[in-house]
């Protein structure tokens, strides 16, 4: 919009590839709104669940133009060619016989209920028995199949979708519209939300193509009772105000408000009409005045990604159990007020998150007492800056108020400058004690962008020692880019500073075959109570970042924890992961395992 | 773990054609109308599977003996060391070629996998016969699919301009 203006007339420009550096120049210097939403809504997308069949373009919708579908006429142009194997070999091994039709209904549902909407609903006319397949086939809409046909009309595109839903003689399952604008078709959008409501529409993912951001979405939608699942995004959704009436999703169990405009006043009604509600995601959403506050008795999982709200407050969340945020920008505070069974918490970042339990304002070094501990807490994801002190003494501050963590994820964070208080000096950790989790809880720890820093590797060695539990640590594999590593042999060492008490370690046993390793493996480091045979630590192929501290986990004799495995794992952080209930850890996937074995020095 | 190998306990299953099959319980397992059945108690000597024929049975055991949970198959220190991704990747390529069959056998697959609720393989079987039908015109699949168009002329063009949306 802004760009335009002065940069006009710069004269003619010789081939395409000017215009295009013309333009991408004029992208780089002032980026319009519009083109900052365009780079918006792929990502958007991105966090959505899957689409039932993969749409034939994959990333941007519009300008495809297509001649995907030769299903269009009976007649085929292209004369069968030879580059159809499938069709070519079929003739070799039909006997004759009409396969497909001893499979029975259902299964023959099953079949094209896999293939993209419009091609599924072509099968209609194969024959009659197909058409009564497809009658009983229950209909998934995906407009990116119904777009890619019908070229750039906007309102045709709109009807072909509440045309299809309108026609089908069979159930209506899910919608998935992410590609239309429905800017100036508000009236087919409505007729479209009405037919949807009517067939009882389960699973609805619902998103405007901008411009404008703030079109309001149809109080039709309210009707849509039978929805389980439901993604909305950029739309302004003005909640009605009244909780009086029945509510209006009762079967509603995941909801996403995605770069939606929401009132703050409105989302305790919104959530009044989910009973049932068991997933609430908002990403890139605004609300205002915006401070996110959460009261549901049946909510399971709050995400808030990337939004502009200047807090968030769980307030009454009794079956909580995951809390995920992503934020940029300005410190606001957390607060979590009532939160009885949250078990996962992340990403907590320490430079941006003021965490405050139970009314109780978390401070670095300050004495935590019960009422702000979180017991339940299993699972903890946080960022933080080891060269700053005052984060690195918030960790373990934030230990002490979750006495039964099991798994911790440190994302370190790249530095600019070294800040003057800088924590690289041996006795910072070992003046801080331990506490509840590391004595009799934490088996985990996870290492996610590891650079091998002095003050990085004095806080791994501190929970190797401390950690009477501890059975592995683990090193997420990253770019090698970034962290620049060299192929070749292992670079930098735990020093050797924290070395504890007598022992021996084997260290040249330690095999890592064509590993790339940043970071460090102690060789000759000195642990107390035992020798470590090494022999069983093999890391092969691929690259990773990381350290392998296996000689300085001390204590070991008197924790009788003979064993610390050390695990590579990768990052399997997805916002639908992140979900998903039945994936058991959302920030990391431990890939395989080798064994560091202690054995007790006699 | 250590007892795995002697304590496995073996299931026979049976096909129509009196062939019978020996195999591992968390194997037949795959199966969940299978386990469903182990489960209850129905299963204690032989399991007939009527309606699939030997050959078509001794494919699904080959598949479900390939997806069987690997934890603990090669003892645990093998396992372990092996990165599920390349496990999946593994799988892939052995699912691309074990579906290398003729139509008949694949829609016997689809119809064993579907009775027997084995829900990998129905994707497998389904998900090749889409493949394989998919972006070819009407006349190629109904070749394909070895069916007679049995509309009239005027029923056809009735359905087509009803459904003018998935036409156009």
């Amino acid at each position: 919009m802004d760009a335009a203006a002065g940069e006009g007339g710069g004269g003619g420009f010789a081939n395409y590839a000017e215009i295009a550096a013309h333009f991408n120049n004029l992208a780089l210097a002032v980026l319009s709104a519009q083109d900052r939403i365009d780079s918006i809504v792929p990502y958007l997308i991105s966090l959505l669940p899957p689409p039932f069949v993969p749409a034939p373009d994959a990333d941007d919708s519009s300008n495809s133009d297509d001649d995907h579908f030769s299903l269009t006429s009976s007649d085929s142009e292209d004369g069968v060619a030879d580059d159809r194997p499938a069709a070519a070999q079929t003739a070799q091994d039909d006997d004759g016989r009409d396969h497909i039709s001893r499979l029975p209904d259902d299964l023959l549902s099953n079949i094209i209920s896999r293939l993209p909407t419009n091609e599924a609903a072509r099968t209609m006319v194969l024959s009659t028995r197909w058409r009564c397949v497809w009658a009983a086939t229950p209909l998934l809409v995906d407009d990116a199949h119904l777009r890619a046909a019908d070229g750039l009309c906007e309102l045709r595109a709109v009807r072909a979708v509440s045309r299809c839903v309108a026609a089908h003689p069979g159930p209506v399952l899910a919608a998935r519209v992410t590609r239309l604008s429905f800017d100036q078709h508000e009236y087919a959008l409505q007729q479209l939300i009405a037919n949807l409501a009517a067939r009882n529409i389960q699973d609805l993912i619902l998103f405007n193509r901008p411009w404008p951001l703030d079109l309001p979405l149809p109080g039709d939608i309210l009707s849509c009772a039978s929805l389980t699942r439901l993604y909305i995004g950029l739309w302004r959704w003005r909640f009605p105000d009244t909780t009086a009436n029945s509510p209006a999703f009762p079967n509603l169990q995941e909801l996403g408000l995605f770069h939606t405009i929401i009132e703050d006043r409105e989302v305790d009604p919104l959530l009044a009409h989910c009973p049932k509600l068991k997933i609430l995601s908002f990403a890139m959403a605004y609300s205002f005045p915006s401070c996110l506050r959460i009261r549901s008795r049946s909510l399971r999982i709050v995400v808030e990604w990337l939004c502009s709200v200047d807090e968030v407050i769980i307030e009454d969340a009794p079956c909580l159990e995951r809390l995920f945020f992503e934020s940029f920008a300005d410190r606001r505070p957390v607060k979590i007020v009532h939160a009885p069974r949250l078990e996962v918490l992340g990403f907590l970042d320490l430079q941006l998150h003021a965490l405050e339990i139970g009314g109780i304002v978390i401070r670095a070094g300050m004495n935590v007492r019960a009422s702000a501990m979180l017991p339940s807490l299993k699972i903890l994801a946080v960022k933080v800056q080891f060269s700053h002190a005052t984060e690195a003494k918030m960790l373990h501050t934030l230990l002490r108020c979750f006495p039964h963590l099991q798994t911790l994820h440190v994302m370190f964070q790249s530095i600019g400058s070294r800040s003057p208080d800088s924590v690289d000096r041996a006795d910072f950790w070992q003046s801080l004690g331990t506490c509840d989790c590391l004595e009799s809880h934490l088996e985990t720890l996870v290492l996610h962008g590891f650079q091998g820093l002095e003050c990085e590797q004095l806080f791994v060695s501190y929970i190797l020692e401390k950690g009477k539990v501890l059975k592995t640590l683990s090193v997420v594999c990253v770019d090698i880019e970034d962290v620049g590593v060299e192929e070749g042999p292992i670079s930098g060492s735990v020093d050797e500073s924290n070395v504890s008490s007598g022992g021996r370690s084997s260290g040249d046993d330690v095999v890592m075959e064509g590993g790339l390793m940043s970071g460090s493996v102690d060789e000759g480091d000195i642990s107390s109570g035992g020798s470590s045979s090494s022999d069983d630590v093999v890391t092969e192929g691929g690259p990773m970042s990381g350290s392998i501290g296996e000689a300085n986990a001390p204590s070991v004799g008197s924790s009788g924890n003979d064993m610390i495995y050390f695990c590579p794992a990768a990052s399997c952080w997805s916002f639908q992961n992140a979900i998903d209930l039945s994936v058991e850890d959302p920030f990391c996937v431990l890939l395989r395992q080798a064994r560091i074995t202690y054995v007790a020095a006699e | 773990m250590a007892t795995r190998e002697a304590g496995k306990k073996m299931i026979m299953l049976k096909s129509p054609d009196g062939m019978e099959f020996e195999v591992e319980e968390a194997v037949a397992m795959e199966s969940q109308t299978i386990r469903k059945m182990i489960e209850d108690d129905c299963a204690d000597t032989a399991i007939l599977i009527p309606n699939i024929n030997s050959k078509i049975l001794s494919r699904v055991i080959e598949y479900c003996n390939k997806h069987v949970p690997t934890t603990g198959a090669t003892g645990a220190a093998a396992s372990d060391t092996v990165a599920p991704a390349a496990l999946a990747e593994d799988l892939k390529i052995w699912d691309a070629e074990f579906i290398k069959v003729n139509r008949a056998t694949r829609f016997d697959l689809i119809q064993a996998a579907s009775y027997l609720n084995i829900k990998g393989l129905l994707d497998l079987t389904s998900q090749t016969t889409i493949d394989t039908i998919s972006d070819n015109s009407l006349e190629e699949i109904r070749s394909f699919l070895s069916t007679k168009n049995d509309y009239l002329p005027e029923e056809e063009q009735t359905i087509r301009r009803e459904n003018q949306w998935a036409f156009q």
